[in-house]
């Protein structure tokens, strides 16, 4: 691909959706310090859809509380914040990216593919002490859009990889790498850029099939973490992200973050219990 | 999406007062009262309850005005399945918070508190969260001192009881580490005197040991008069190459196996003496018997030769006698030496002269030589001669049928201070394994060879005391097949 197509790939990235005005105000107010509940609840309930939608998804299985959630103020409460924004933006990414119909391609797989590694990403950071686990949910959420952005840029293309790999049974990067475009990470991380999510949310995706080049300290463990989620996943419930073999763990990843095979087979045990909720999240 | 702001004057407060309160802690029991203080720094709350993990369930370690843990139940269960922090506000507008302590993916225990707020914000909600993070770390390592704690106080009584098993044992036992320093000894091994030449051995064992990498076992005779077994096995301890060593006093043992050999011997003995004393005793009976029956057919010449035998017979049945006598009292103590003034030279000489016919009938050349013709030194005469008699008479028997030229050479040196003695000959030589045990009551070097030469086995061992008495030395060379050569010197 030369630079023009490149150019002209960019362009059809930024005419992709972009989190409206919303979603848009709960990011923002969920990265400072002094926002309060109320504010929270201010912004979601200007979209009266998205208001319900968070309390379904507050009041389903996956969240499993004590007692019935009625008031955004009280999900907001005890979900957390970024729970709360971790919904929002799964209310939009699903909504805009995963109602349109890609021919030949089943996105509904990919789309699970994405909530169980979300779930995985919050397991590993729970067993391994990682503070932020609701930011590594959204990160695993997002990892694999940019499968997704492809599909709606150059289906053919999509589906040419899709089918070399599925024949050649090897993974969907495997053939990516070999080809002289952007993989589906760095899309997903063009498409971020667009969006104005965190350095960090843009080089988990980019980085996920190839960690050891992410040098940043800071998003480092994160982008380890969505690694192993992604790893995870695919032993759990494999081939909804159009791979066709094994995805290998990376062996600095699993030297860095002390993994040992009984920590590793704990965090595989747990995300296969919570496998049967990711349908609450097809709801949305 | 902007960078995340964290507060940190909020998470400096958590973390520096986690350390001002961490500080003193030094159980479980002390770390609740600081969790509580340490969130009174960010949150203003009511009331509080710790409650522990507990084989699946929970319960109260800490609490302070709280309502009864069964109302809060559902709620500690549904937070420890969440794994995060969360906020409820209850009926009467307290807000519950939940706090989970988790480490590792399990969750250790959860704090409850009742607050005050009517509103929380991200910082409040960031803040908790890092306080459960640290809080779950500090809490898994208190646990875990404590269980290293129980676990030591096993390992403690294990040791105790293995020590008092190793004590027990009369067995010196010791451990040494690559530089040869003890790390490790027993009661017997701390309480036994160990003559110094033992302790060289050992330490040469414990060297061998080390250096071959190979288990040793060794007997070893002691200067203080007790046998021991050196056991030494080279092990790896903590990643360590030691050495065991086990130090055994086998005197007991070893002294029954020389009692059951000198049994042995002394029946071999018996056997020997009264095959002995019966080869002289059937002569002089047959001689005797003859003489009674055909007294008038024999002419004087054979009686006369018949009277000879008879003699020689008595006089070699009284030596035999004489011997056994001598070897009793040796055992007895009480052998007498009676010391006078007494030429040697000559004393040798009648020796010589008695044992002629004897050394002529083996084909033996006697030959004597002296310095001087006269030397006198303060002996027993009766019991020297003996020594004489012994040393050639066992030179003639055990003298060599294969050499054409048979001879035994006495010689008397006399010296300033003392008067030594050589016996020479060129007989069969005694083999070079046989050493000191020459001397040895019963010995006798080859058994097939006491069916060919007569003696009781006694002769040398008698010759040895008498030397000794007289306060004396005797030694010998020999080459096997070339000869021997006997040493006799007793002071003047």
């Amino acid at each position: 691909m030369n630079a023009v197509d490149l150019e002209k790939y960019l362009e059809g990235i930024e005419e992709l959706p972009t989190p409206n005005f919303v979603v848009r105000r709960i990011i923002q107010l969920v990265s400072d310090p002094n926002t309060t509940v109320k504010q929270v609840q201010d912004a979601i309930s200007m979209d009266p859809s998205m208001s319900a939608k968070v309390l379904k998804l507050a009041n389903s299985a996956y969240y499993a509380l004590p007692k019935k959630v009625s008031k955004l103020s009280e999900a907001i409460m005890i979900l957390g914040f970024k729970t709360v924004r971790n919904l929002a933006m799964s209310i939009f990414t699903k909504e805009s990216y995963f109602s349109q119909p890609i021919p030949q391609v089943d996105e509904r797989r990919l789309w699970r593919h994405l909530v169980l590694t979300a779930m995985a990403c919050e397991v590993v950071s729970e067993i391994l002490s990682y503070p932020n686990k609701e930011e590594t949910f959204m990160v695993g959420l997002l990892h694999d859009l940019g499968k997704i952005v492809m599909g709606m840029l150059n289906p053919i293309l999509l589906r040419k990889i899709l089918e070399y790999a599925r024949k050649s049974k090897v993974n969907f990067y495997d053939v990516e790498k070999e080809l002289p475009i952007p993989h589906h990470g760095e899309m997903a991380a063009a498409l971020f850029k667009v969006w104005g999510l965190s350095e960090i949310t843009i080089e988990s995706a980019r980085n996920h099939h190839t960690p050891h080049r992410v040098e940043d300290e800071n998003s480092r463990d994160i982008v380890y973490i969505v690694h192993v989620g992604n790893v995870i996943a695919n032993i759990v419930d494999g081939g909804h992200d159009f791979n066709f073999s094994i995805v290998d763990i990376d062996l600095r990843v699993w030297e860095t973050l002390n993994l040992t095979p009984r920590a590793f087979k704990t965090m595989i045990e747990s995300v296969k219990n919570k496998q049967h909720l990711i349908e609450e999240f097809d709801t949305v | 999406m902007e960078k995340p702001r964290t507060s940190t004057s909020s998470l400096n407060r958590v973390i520096s007062s986690f350390l001002r309160e961490m500080v003193a802690v030094e159980s479980l029991e002390d770390s609740y009262e600081g969790f509580v203080r340490i969130l009174k720094s960010i949150l203003d709350f009511n009331w509080y309850l710790i409650v522990l993990e507990n084989e699946g369930g929970y319960k109260v370690v800490h609490h302070f005005n709280a309502p009864d843990f069964e109302e809060l139940e559902s709620y500690v269960f549904w937070v420890a399945e969440r794994k995060s922090v969360s906020f409820f506000t209850l009926e009467n507008e307290e807000l519950l918070v939940l706090i989970p302590f988790i480490f590792r993916g399990r969750v250790l225990a959860v704090m409850i508190v009742g607050a005050n707020q009517g509103e929380i914000d991200v910082e409040l909600e960031d803040t908790i969260k890092i306080f459960a993070l640290i809080a779950a770390n500090t809490l898994a390592n208190l646990i875990l001192a404590d269980q290293l704690k129980e676990r030591n106080a096993i390992i403690e009584e294990s040791r105790r009881f293995l020590n008092l098993l190793l004590d027990s044992f009369s067995d010196q036992i010791a451990v040494y580490d690559v530089e040869r320093d003890i790390v490790y000894m027993n009661e017997a091994f701390k309480k036994a005197e160990r003559s110094e030449d033992l302790e060289t051995e050992i330490a040469g064992v414990v060297e061998e040991s080390a250096l071959r990498k190979e288990s040793i076992t060794k007997e070893y005779e002691a200067s203080d008069g007790r046998f021991y077994s050196i056991e030494t096995i080279p092990l790896r301890l903590e990643g360590e190459e030691r050495i065991l060593l086990i130090v055994s006093d086998i005197t007991g043992t070893k002294e029954l196996e020389r009692i059951k050999k000198i049994d042995r011997m002394k029946t071999e003995f018996v056997a020997n003496v009264s095959h002995e004393i019966r080869t002289p005793l059937a002569a002089i009976k047959a001689y005797t018997e003859t003489l009674l029956y055909s007294f008038e057919d024999l002419d004087s010449e054979t009686l006369q030769e018949f009277l000879d035998t008879i003699l020689k017979q008595s006089e070699h049945l009284e030596s035999i006698v004489e011997e056994l006598l001598d070897f009793s009292r040796i055992e007895s103590g009480t052998l007498k030496v009676e010391k006078e003034k007494t030429d040697i030279v000559s004393l040798t000489r009648e020796v010589l002269n008695k044992l002629q016919a004897f050394a002529e009938k083996n084909g033996v050349r006697i030959e004597f030589e002296s310095e001087e013709d006269q030397c006198h030194v303060e002996i027993d005469p009766r019991q020297f001669r003996k020594v004489i008699n012994n040393l050639v008479s066992n030179a003639i028997k055990y003298s060599d049928k294969k050499k054409s030229d048979r001879w035994v050479k006495i010689s008397v040196y006399p010296r300033d201070s003392e008067v030594e003695i050589i016996v020479a000959d060129n007989g069969i030589g005694i083999p070079e394994h046989v050493g000191d045990r020459i001397f040895q009551r019963y010995y006798r070097v080859d058994s097939k060879l006491t069916y060919e030469v007569s003696g009781t086995g006694l002769g040398l061992t008698i010759t040895k005391e008498i030397v000794e008495a007289h306060g004396g030395q005797i030694w010998y060379e020999s080459v096997e097949k070339v000869g021997t050569t006997f040493h006799v010197v007793i002071p003047r």
